[in-house]
């Protein structure tokens, strides 16, 4: 008796717990969910009812004038897309396939400059030459300014997640399984291929991931390197948007109203371009989370 | 028969190209030595016109801020022609975006690269690239090639962006003083018959405002947002330089002591003013948050008037924005000050391969009127049309509107659009001859030594500036906090700074 409604009391409480963490939940995911809801609803929103009344949830007026607007001359937008896509599909294939083999490298005990190579890529997370040097490398002696090799070399490899790799490998991936596809007659290549790779696919997959948002979500580079305006990418085809209404809005008073602020796109239209930015990524991610977890629970087994 | 003298025709027409290929080969190579080096001895340009093929080909870059333009290689082709012609340079225009305008710019200073023709403004960090060492020394170069900007540029533009005696920018020619006024709705003031020949000063504003907001619901009488502040317009300071380092004189009067903004009693009287506007609903209650230009506001029928720096025309300009009458109120009489000199200047970088081209380039711009309207306007007959002689209507303006005007060559030669006033620029050199110079004309602060101390002070303004000056908080308990974390942040230093410099200058000038 005295247990059951112990038991009762348990389930009353894990009840309890139950709607807490839910609630909690909902309230997190609506606080993430609402200003992206917003944006698209501003965006959905005429320009007039955004200055008589403010950004609102349920538009006063609805109005596709801002997509249309952006859509009456799609080519710079499609061609950032464009630059964006092969930017990052190429960055994440490239940058996967070198970062492995460094951290392969790097991750066995019977390489004896490991710790050397381990060094070489761990220094520049602590020291870097700055963005002047930086940029005299790649415009000067690369010779890669203005081209698309500018927005793709920066990223392709990435020092913390080679790391983490290399402990992937050296933790996961047992040295006697090395040793004996070895005795069996596996070539270092076929080690690595048949052997660690697709025992490593979490980390391929994390890394991946991590990559593409990484490449997709790029703006910089464009903005050092890049000066015609058909190669940038797309988020910094949206972000000039912005620096360009921050800076004129700034510099207003010393230009003596030279410049009109009134060419300036309205709020719906940086709205709209920012859906358009973030619309590809909303439909692929669900996509690249399924392998991801796929990916996780792999591991998990195995491990 | 026929046929073959066609065929004659042709391979002596081929004859003809390769030998003249051939030829310009010929001179190219026999400049790359001589030309380059005589080039600079020739005297004025008409002599150059004439020896044109005596100069090897160099393509002078262009790099203003503004946004890529579509047709862009297009109107170079048509640049290219004219300059071919008289200096045998191409051109190579490098609008680059605002936003990404003073990243590019160090980049490409600190890292030596080739550029010829750079823009640049007092309010651009003019003193600093030259303090650097970013740009040439002009004065030798414009006696050489110059002759046209000597010729048409008012002195006080020659000799207003001269740092430390040397000139290192051109100035472009265009309104050399600035007046504070109202911009207004023209058919409220209509409606209401508003006397404007009574308006002397802002606190005169208040009766038409007043009107206004009584009789017109849902129309902010007096609009404000950041950088769009009256106190700030109607202040009539002079702070040679930087708006936002303290220590400023008034530009109209003939006192040469830097003092502290707030030690003017007028200034003080328009904050309050602001704040009283504020709060009894003249001014729009987001005014130091807002994002919204005046323009929008005003085109949405949201909003009557707005403060703003004027020039003869002005209202036009705005009307074609708005598609709304506009009338323009002068309130204050027009002045120059070092930041209307040098307000756009184009300079020639320290690594341009040929700044002697650079220079004829940039004479040519205040001088040839076909090549400065391509640069400004586009192609005649795709960009635009000619309505008149002097009189141009827009066609299409998608592939080209760089809108560049005021930052290139001489705005004087500039066509006229279809609305504007065809007196614009008599009225604008009449406006220029009759303003009232700053005592603190020509100079202009150099804050290298107090860095800290601005940097400081640069933070303080964040917090403060813009919500004193909207009239968002009540300035009788605000601003004695604002001066307190100002003096703190060394604010006297800094404006005897500026006066050591300052009397320095006086000195010099003498």
């Amino acid at each position: 008796m005295n247990k059951r409604s112990d038991m009762a009391k348990q389930h009353e409480g894990s009840r309890l717990f139950g709607y807490a963490t839910h609630f909690i939940f909902i309230v997190y995911s609506l606080i993430c969910v609402i200003p992206v809801l917003l944006v698209v609803s501003v965006s959905l929103s005429s320009s007039e009812s955004i200055t008589n009344f403010g950004y609102q949830l349920i538009p006063e007026t609805f109005s596709l004038s801002a997509y249309s607007y952006l859509l009456k001359d799609p080519t710079e937008l499609f061609r950032a897309y464009g630059v964006t896509v092969v930017v990052t599909a190429t960055g994440m294939l490239l940058s996967l396939a070198i970062m492995t083999a460094y951290a392969y490298t790097i991750s066995r005990q019977d390489f004896k400059a490991k710790n050397f190579f381990s060094f070489y890529i761990f220094f520049p997370m602590l020291f870097n030459g700055g963005i002047v040097p930086f940029y005299i490398i790649y415009t000067q002696y690369l010779g890669l300014k203005n081209s698309l090799w500018a927005l793709i070399l920066p990223g392709i490899v990435n020092s913390f997640y080679l790391l983490i790799m290399r402990t992937f490998f050296q933790t996961t991936i047992p040295s006697a399984l090395i040793e004996s596809a070895k005795i069996d007659g596996a070539g270092e290549f076929r080690t690595l291929f048949q052997i660690v790779i697709p025992l490593s696919l979490p980390i391929l997959a994390t890394v991946g991931m991590f990559t593409t948002l990484g490449y997709w979500n790029e703006w910089f580079m464009s903005l050092i390197f890049i000066d015609v305006p058909s190669k940038v990418s797309i988020q910094y085809l949206m972000y000039k948007t912005i620096l360009n209404v921050q800076y004129l809005l700034q510099h207003n008073s010393s230009m003596s109203g030279s410049k009109s602020l009134f060419d300036l796109p309205t709020e719906s239209i940086r709205m709209a371009m920012c859906v358009m930015g973030m619309a590809p990524m909303v439909v692929v991610y669900p996509f690249f989370q399924k392998y991801y977890v796929k990916g996780l629970t792999i591991g998990a087994v195995k491990g | 028969m026929k046929e073959r003298s066609k065929q004659v025709l042709k391979s002596s027409a081929a004859l003809l190209l390769v030998s003249s290929v051939a030829l310009t080969g010929c001179s190219k190579s026999g400049t790359k030595d001589g030309g380059a080096t005589t080039a600079p001895t020739t005297p004025a340009a008409t002599v150059e016109a004439s020896k044109a093929p005596a100069l090897a080909p160099y393509t002078v870059s262009l790099r203003y801020p503004g946004t890529p333009q579509k047709d862009e290689q297009a109107v170079e082709e048509a640049i290219n022609k004219i300059l071919t012609k008289k200096i045998n340079a191409t051109i190579d225009l490098q609008p680059i975006d605002w936003g990404a305008w003073e990243d590019k710019l160090n980049l490409m200073f600190s890292s030596n690269e080739k550029a010829d023709l750079v823009f640049t403004a007092s309010w651009q960090n003019h003193g600093q690239y030259v303090h650097k060492g970013a740009f040439l020394a002009l004065d030798d170069l414009l006696v050489k090639h110059g002759k046209d900007i000597q010729k048409s540029l008012d002195p006080a533009f020659l000799k207003g962006v001269q740092i430390d005696g040397k000139t290192y920018g051109i100035a472009t020619n265009k309104e050399i003083a600035s007046n504070t006024g109202i911009l207004m709705r023209k058919d409220l003031v209509d409606k209401y018959k508003f006397d404007l020949t009574k308006v002397k000063s802002m606190a005169d504003l208040e009766p038409i405002f007043n009107t206004i907001k009584e009789n017109e619901k849902g129309v902010i009488p007096f609009y404000v947002m950041e950088s769009i502040m009256p106190a700030q317009y109607f202040s009539d300071f002079d702070s040679a330089g930087d708006v936002t380092v303290p220590g400023v004189l008034l530009k109209s009067g003939t006192d040469t002591k830097f003092k502290d903004q707030f030690e003017f009693p007028g200034f003080v009287e328009n904050i309050k003013l602001t704040y009283k506007w504020a709060q009894s609903g003249i001014i729009n209650k987001d005014a130091a948050t807002t994002k919204t230009t005046p323009e929008e506001m005003i085109k949405a029928g949201k909003a009557f008037a707005y403060v703003s720096g004027l020039k003869p025309g002005k209202d036009k300009e705005v009307e074609g924005n708005v598609k709304v009458p506009m009338l323009q109120l002068d309130i204050t009489k027009p002045t120059t000050t070092t930041g209307d000199t040098t307000g756009s200047m184009l300079a020639i970088s320290k690594t341009s391969k040929d700044p002697d081209r650079a220079m004829m380039v940039l004479n040519l711009l205040h001088s040839d009127k076909e090549l400065l309207n391509l640069v400004v306007y586009g192609i005649e007959g795709t960009h635009y049309k000619k309505v008149s002689d002097n009189v141009i209507e827009d066609m299409n303006r998608d592939g080209y509107n760089p809108g560049n005007n005021w930052m290139i060559g001489n705005q004087f030669l500039n066509y006229l659009g279809k609305n504007e006033d065809p007196q614009k620029w008599e009225k604008f050199k009449a406006f220029n001859a009759s303003a009232i110079k700053s005592p603190a004309l020509g100079f202009l602060f150099n804050g290298e030594s107090v860095k800290n101390e601005m940097a400081q002070i640069t933070n303080i303004n964040k917090q403060y500036f813009n919500a004193i000056l909207t009239g968002s908080v009540n300035p009788d308990e605000i601003i004695p906090q604002y001066q307190e974390k100002l003096i703190k942040a060394g604010r006297d230093k800094v404006i005897a700074e500026k006066q050591k410099q300052f009397d320095e200058f006086l000195k010099n000038k003498k």
